[in-house]
């Protein structure tokens, strides 16, 4: 029993498959299993590194090195408030303290029901909104208390559900035949490219070896 | 492998001096070879350079003039320049080092690694001397545990990624990596997950700051205060160089050795946390007597009365060869010798089995030619046909690992998969049986292991053999026949053997096994363990257990059981082992670290073993209580000091002609030699033993251990006499084995093959002696097929019932192995159930029906 569905594993087969080494399909399968629980679960790691043929101990801390990837539990709104020189001079550190006691949370905290997690985060080139905010990677700017609390409530409300959709998932707009990989299309090309590389390379050779003699 | 376009030696200039170097070495090897020290810490010259730490940084010249560079990344080229004590390279290095300090807490008072670590030692070479950081360092969470020896420290750590280079690239277990990013990285296992290596103790041994700490090791003592022997270690036949540091009468920890032809520094975790069990109240250290029922403790003068009428009596009543001796392979050759002279001369019995495994048999091993490691890592071809290396001999596991990296091609074969298998190029799926069969009479088989192994020609040139015992369940006749088959088939091949008890070999050299005197002198045959045990069962004998449990290292456990039931046992052992109640007589015996003396690898290394502490309570050395039996039994005392046996072994043995005791702990062999000695030269590789200390922090200076030499420095044998007769390995004498083909059926009526293996934390009285390692204790279990399982109902985990074909039953937990070849039940040894019971002596192959119940 792994932690994928059976279709995400199909999925995760594909994306393994587009790579030279199964260990380089590691941060793409991450992203996957986002799309399924939101955040990297433990059987997740474990099951990624299955797949990859590293341990978990590797996927954890490949994981860890990259903030868009979570380890730990997430809410359904990833908010991230703004706190560098823009946003700053413009309010971002009032805002996101603002953010601090109407989510109840402390930055880094999920609220208890699991709706949103709050962050500090770096620049999100959105500067000429400052300070902004971004939910989903999704960003919205500028914003005073108010319009924080107004944002959190329509995201609350379902209001914005189709615009900012829950943490994890990998596009918005589904392609109309989902976004398999022309698996069949790329590995012909690559095997054209290791044709055509196989033949340069013996070529060089024997120029070599004439040489040689 | 010698390519005429790469030069042998290229040309550099270190601060104005020049200097050779060996083409792609990285410039801080040639600089430290030349006597310029360039500071480090990540850089393990056993392990691929990271470049991560910076403190190695020094300046090269370049087309821009010069700059800045890692000298343990950038490989020499022919004519550079290198500078290493400039203004540029001091500023560069007392700003890693402040840098490093910005988070390393400064508890060197109550650090383990406190007077041994290179960041104190370079700190204070190299640093600042003060800090401009006045800011609130980072903290974590004081020593997590990340497995069941090794405590990690995250706030003393400077990420220089050995230990995780070590983990990933050297053992093969990444089961640590950094995690997180910045000054949040940290050193980390999976959330709650564990480090389970055999060697994680390699990472505290290479950690260069006190982040890495081995649980039996913390605050037990200050560096300062070691001294230190350098021994080899007896946990196996591979026979890794250590150092062994004691204080005060007491081991305290043993380290890896940088020994360029056995273990590269590094030790298994048995090995190396082995001294636990030195201290141990279960340490034997009184002789006991039986009286009436009970044991008493007696003083060794009682004691030898009593082993002195029981041997007066049997030769009286029954003949020397009521007599016999099993055991031994823990011993030194001094020990062993002096027993087999005492067993063969003073007693005059033949029987004398120090191989309880039933291993290959010295008839094969001495009529093969053997090969060394370094031969065997360089072969054309290596053809593994043993039990799981890892297992028997770890580190020749880590070995053959860096070998295979470095372009060795291993066939392995074996039914089941082993940690080799991932290594091997190839695996052929047949049984060591099968594959003797097929050798001895042609066939499909046969010609698959020559296809695989086509590269080492049609005679085998180039082609190295380890044989081992893969099935404990099989005589050792499958393993005989295979090894000689191969040798017939292959005449150019050579042969290595897996038997994995600590002396095994030196115990066969030393004629400690049947057919064989010392020396490598074939005589007539006689019984051997498992003949011995089973006349044990029915007639009167004496059996001196020297050193060995025959109830956990022989199968048939009803047999044995009577057979010791039946005889007078005298156990000589340094604890109480499952024998101990079935013995009439218990002898102390020193264990390691106890001990002065030699030990011989399964190559054939000799090699010395340093005693470090006197031993405990009344136990003796080896040698000595062979010595006190012969003065009992009215022999005139020969020598009773090590280098006097081994003298004696020198002056009277020809296989050992050449070596001298006081030699083979001397700059020239720090290694010691492998016997008989070759007249030719000889050399011991590329590069001189390493004292390298921030790679191997603590280790004082093991005594031999000299300036640095040249690096093409041939060492020669020449202390072999020239014209010294060594026993030839003739061909001719390879016994003719026949195999019956019993050891190849299959079994009807939904019977599976017992294949039977042992794992390295075996349970055995040492281990159960050892506070911390034996919580590793193996647990017994078996491996099915999913679809068994299924057929009885039974789920992967539980327990099952195993039914021999002669009625015993063992009940054992069962798990799951879809890998498995059909037919087949892989069973490994361990706590909890006896697996040996299902075997019978004498049988070709051992049937077992797994049942529900």
């Amino acid at each position: 029993m792994g932690a994928f569905s059976p279709d995400m594993r199909v999925r995760a087969e594909g994306l393994i498959a587009l790579y030279p080494e199964r260990r380089s399909a590691l941060i793409p399968l991450c992203h996957l299993a986002q799309q399924e629980a939101g955040y990297l679960t433990r059987p997740f790691m474990e099951e990624i590194a299955e797949l990859t043929g590293t341990t978990p101990a590797e996927v954890y801390g490949t994981a860890s090195f990259y903030d868009m990837l979570h380890t730990e539990p997430v809410g359904k709104y990833l908010v991230g408030v703004c706190t560098n020189i823009a946003c700053l001079l413009q309010g971002g550190g009032d805002l996101l303290e603002h953010a601090e006691r109407a989510l109840g949370v402390p930055a880094g905290g999920t609220t208890e029901d699991d709706m949103f997690t709050l962050e500090e985060v770096e620049c999100v080139a959105h500067c000429d909104k400052a300070p902004a905010v971004q939910v989903n990677y999704r960003f919205f700017g500028p914003l005073t208390g108010e319009s924080f609390d107004d944002l959190t409530a329509k995201l609350r409300a379902g209001e914005y559900d189709g615009v900012v959709p829950p943490h994890g998932t990998l596009i918005r707009v589904q392609r109309e035949n989902g976004i398999e990989v022309p698996l069949d299309e790329v590995l012909a090309e690559r095997r054209e490219m290791d044709k055509a590389k196989a033949a340069r390379k013996a070529a060089a050779d024997a120029a070599k070896a004439k040489e040689g003699n | 492998m010698s390519n005429p376009e790469t030069p042998a030696v290229v040309h550099i200039t270190v601060d104005g001096v020049e200097v050779e170097a060996m083409p792609g070495e990285p410039i801080i090897e040639a600089a430290g070879r030349a006597g310029t020290f360039i500071p480090r810490f990540c850089y393990h010259p056993r392990m691929r350079a990271v470049g991560m730490c910076r403190m190695c940084l020094v300046e090269v010249s370049g087309p821009r003039g010069f700059s800045l560079q890692p000298s343990c990344y950038l490989p020499v080229t022919e004519g550079m320049q290198v500078i290493t004590k400039s203004e540029k390279v001091k500023k560069a290095q007392v700003g890693v080092l402040e840098f490093l300090l910005v988070n390393h807490p400064l508890d060197c008072p109550v650090c383990d690694k406190g007077g041994e670590c290179p960041l104190q030692d370079q700190t204070l070479a190299y640093g600042p001397g003060e800090s401009r950081f006045v800011e609130e360092k980072r903290h974590w969470e004081k020593p997590i545990e990340i497995s069941k020896l090794v405590l990690l420290d995250r706030e003393r750590c400077i990420q220089c990624d050995r230990c995780v280079r070590f983990a990933r690239e050297v053992a093969g277990d990444p089961f640590i990596d950094f995690a997180g990013r910045g000054d949040n990285s940290e050193v980390s296992t999976f959330p709650d997950g564990e480090f389970t290596s055999y060697f994680s103790g390699n990472t505290v041994q290479i950690c260069p700051v006190g982040a890495l700490t081995a649980r039996p090791y913390r605050f037990k003592a200050r560096p300062w205060d070691l001294e230190e022997a350098e021994s080899t270690c007896t946990a196996c036949s591979f026979g890794c160089r250590m150092a062994v540091q004691f204080s005060r009468g007491e081991v305290t920890r043993f380290l890896g050795i940088d020994s360029d032809v056995v273990n590269n520094s590094w030790l298994c975790d048995l090995g190396r946390f082995a001294y636990e069990s030195l201290d141990s109240e279960k340490r034997l250290v009184e002789p006991k007597v039986r009286y009436r029922s009970e044991m008493a403790e007696v003083s060794w003068h009682d004691a030898m009365s009593r082993v002195g009428a029981h041997i007066r009596t049997f030769t009286a009543d029954h003949g020397a060869g009521s007599i016999a001796f099993l055991g031994g392979a823990g011993f030194t050759n001094e020990g062993i010798h002096s027993f087999v002279k005492l067993a063969k001369t003073t007693i005059g019995t033949s029987l004398f089995d120090a191989d309880l495994d039933g291993g290959v048999p010295a008839s094969v091993v001495f009529a093969t030619p053997r090969a060394t490691l370094a031969e065997a890592l360089a072969a054309k071809v290596l053809v593994v046909a043993s039990a799981d290396v890892r297992e028997e001999l770890p580190v020749l596991f880590l070995r053959l690992n860096d070998a295979v990296k470095k372009g060795l091609r291993i066939v392995e074969v074996s039914e089941v998969e082993t940690s080799i298998s991932a290594l091997a190029a190839e695996r052929l799926p047949l049984s060591a049986a099968r594959l003797a069969l097929a050798l001895q009479s042609g066939g499909p088989d046969a010609e698959r292991l020559g296809a695989a192994i086509a590269a080492a020609g049609e005679q085998g040139d180039g082609a190295v053999f380890l044989v081992g015992k893969s099935n404990i369940a099989d005589p050792a006749d499958v393993y005989a026949a295979l090894a000689a088959s191969a040798s017939r088939r292959w005449p150019g091949a050579k042969f290595l053997f897996g038997n994995s008890r600590a002396n095994i070999f030196g115990a066969m050299d030393l004629g400690a096994v049947p057919g064989w005197l010392p020396g490598r002198v074939a005589t007539a045959p006689s019984d051997d363990a498992r003949e011995i045990i089973a006349r044990a069962a029915d007639e009167p004998m004496l059996l001196f257990l020297l050193g060995a449990d025959p109830l956990s290292e022989m199968p048939d456990t009803a047999l044995v059981k009577s057979a010791l039931e039946n005889a007078t046992v005298v156990l000589i052992d340094s604890f109480e082992s499952g024998a101990a109640p079935y013995a009439d007589v218990l002898l102390p015996l020193a264990a390691y670290g106890e001990t002065a003396g030699t030990t011989t690898n399964f190559e054939g290394r000799v090699t010395r073993l340093g005693r470090a502490i006197v031993p405990k309570g009344q136990s003796k050395p080896d040698y000595l209580i062979a010595a006190e039996i012969g003065r009992e039994l009215g022999r005139p005392s020969g020598p009773t000091a090590p280098e006097e046996i081994f003298a004696e072994m020198a002056r009277e043995l020809p296989l050992y002609r050449g070596l001298a005791y006081a030699e083979l702990a001397s700059n020239r062999y720090p290694d010691g030699l492998v016997v008989p000695l070759e007249r030719k030269a000889i050399s011991i590789g590329a590069r001189p033993r390493r004292l390298d200390p921030i790679a191997t922090p603590g280790l004082v200076a093991p005594y031999h251990q000299g300036p640095a030499k040249p690096f093409a420095t041939e060492v020669g044998a020449a202390a072999a006499e020239p014209g010294a007769e060594t026993p030839a390995s003739p061909r001719s004498q390879l016994p003719e084995v026949s195999i019956d083909p019993a050891a190849v059926s299959v079994a009807a009526d939904g019977r599976l093959r017992l294949l039977l293996t042992r794992r390295l934390y075996r349970p055995t009285a040492q281990l159960a002696a050892a506070p911390i390692l034996s919580k590793l204790t193996a647990q017994a279990e078996i491996r099915v097929a999913p679809a068994t399982l299924e057929a009885i109902g039974k789920s992967d985990g539980s327990e099952v019932k195993l039914r021999g074909d002669h009625g015993e039953e063992v009940a054992v937990v069962a798990k799951s192995d879809k890998s498995l070849p059909d037919g087949v039940v892989l069973g490994r040894l361990g706590d909890g159930a006896n697996l040996l019971l299902l075997v019978k002596s004498g049988t070709w192959a051992t049937h077992v029906k797994v049942g529900s119940n």
